[in-house]
């Protein structure tokens, strides 16, 4: 449950369960993993749960808003008139870009300072109070090229100031602490829940660990998910001996 | 079933959140498992859970007489008709799992069917099956969590265990750990 306003965090009960809704306003939540692990679902719900309590959020993406919004019409929670309301704002990070004046492709390290402007910008003039980047791949990229090492830390000071919780999802297939980004590693974050897809006789499954959690290393159990119109479901992963 | 046989188990299940673990062979067996159902959801008119892990959906069917059940009052997480080939669709009463299931998939699915809620119960059909898949590890987690599961959602565990030969070392384990234990093959040791 959310400390402050009581309503539960990701709206994945077992989740909110585990993590004791520590998630506070301030806080910057990664996930990351393989392409369709439900990390995008647990996003979704996250913003869900927002709106549910009352909530403006903020989504950005990288696809246009009409194929987000099919997406988010696969869960039954999810209800059309949010979007027409503005409850859940769309945001492709090309439309952003268009707000800075130049092409994605053409950005440069000057622009991304512009493009932080015009995020701060819309959250504060959309009182928004949950903000998911799913995927955050587009933005990593942008500042891998600037070398902009410090971005992250300069956008959590913001969240932070105006209690704003904010989820950055990945699409990745190793894992972070190897080093494979200059821009993001999990000290960043105050949560870390990686995602992977796993088989067990033959059967593929969606798994989650949670790396880290408010600061503390989480003993890294793995738990498989079932994801479904109904919403996300979490049970413990049982492995075989042999995995140890 | 034989009022006789079925009694010890009722009377282990007098609180809510019981957890009992049985082992029996042979008739024994199959009379305290309909008998169970058919007292609970029948007479009680409780609902539950049946996780068949040895009969398949048209056997459990017959020996249980479902038909004659109320309606929505069990539902069956059936990981052997698939196995068998059989082309069945999941229903108000079948769920059906592949063999050898994820275990983690026998999980989710008693997540939702407890998630809807109204269930009391759940059965365990029968440790002996799961044993031929899974080691003593893997079976030792899956019990530990859906156990302290249910406990949360005060539903009454009742485990059966179809003995033939010395109990198997998570036999033994669950044995020490549930509420009672009841051993229902009398004589023939």
């Amino acid at each position: 449950m959310d400390e402050v306003t009581g309503k539960s965090v990701f709206g994945v009960e077992k989740l909110d369960n585990l993590t004791l809704g520590k998630v506070l306003p301030g806080s910057m939540g990664l996930f990351y993993g393989p392409s369709s692990t439900g990390k995008s679902s647990i996003g979704y719900h996250f913003i869900f749960e927002g709106v549910g309590s009352g909530q403006n959020t903020i989504l950005i993406t990288n696809e246009p808003a009409k194929g987000v919004i099919g997406k988010l019409s696969n869960f039954k929670q999810f209800k059309e008139q949010w979007v027409e309301e503005g409850f859940i704002s769309l945001f492709p990070i090309q439309d952003l870009m268009g707000l800075v004046g130049v092409r994605f492709e053409e950005a440069g390290p000057s622009d991304l300072d512009l493009l932080f402007r015009v995020i701060m910008r819309s959250i504060e003039d959309l009182e928004v109070k949950r903000i998911v980047i799913d995927p955050g791949n587009p933005l990593v990229t942008l500042l891998e090229r600037g070398n902009k090492v410090f971005f992250f830390q300069r956008l959590k000071e913001e969240l932070v100031r105006r209690g704003i919780s904010l989820v950055f999802i990945v699409d990745i297939s190793t894992p972070l602490d190897d080093g494979i980004s200059r821009v993001i590693a999990p000290y960043m974050f105050d949560y870390v829940l990686r995602f992977n897809r796993e088989k067990d006789h033959s059967i593929s499954m969606n798994t989650l660990t949670i790396e880290k959690w408010g600061g503390t290393n989480h003993p890294h159990n793995d738990y498989v998910l079932d994801i479904s119109r109904d919403g996300v479901m979490m049970a413990p992963r049982i492995r075989r001996l042999e995995e140890g | 079933m034989a009022g006789k046989d079925l009694d010890p188990i009722k009377k282990a299940l007098k609180e809510q959140g019981s957890q009992v673990f049985v082992r029996a062979s042979g008739g024994s067996y199959i009379k305290a498992i309909s008998g169970l159902v058919e007292d609970m959801c029948g007479k009680e008119g409780q609902r539950g859970i049946l996780i068949s892990t040895q009969w398949s959906a048209n056997a459990i069917s017959r020996r249980l007489a479902i038909t004659k059940l109320p309606k929505n009052s069990l539902r069956v997480i059936d990981t052997v008709s698939l196995t068998m080939g059989s082309g069945l669709e999941n229903n108000d009463v079948f769920r059906f799992l592949p063999t050898p299931a994820s275990l983690e998939s026998i999980l989710m699915e008693v997540e939702r069917v407890s998630k809807r809620g109204g269930s009391s119960f759940l059965i365990v059909d029968s440790l002996s099956y799961l044993i031929k898949y899974y080691s003593q590890g893997q079976l030792s987690e899956f019990f530990q969590y859906l156990l302290n599961r249910m406990l949360e959602d005060e539903m009454d565990v009742i485990i059966f265990d179809q003995m033939i030969s010395d109990p198997s070392p998570i036999s033994l384990e669950l044995s020490s750990i549930m509420d009672r234990v009841i051993d229902l093959r009398g004589g023939k040791r």
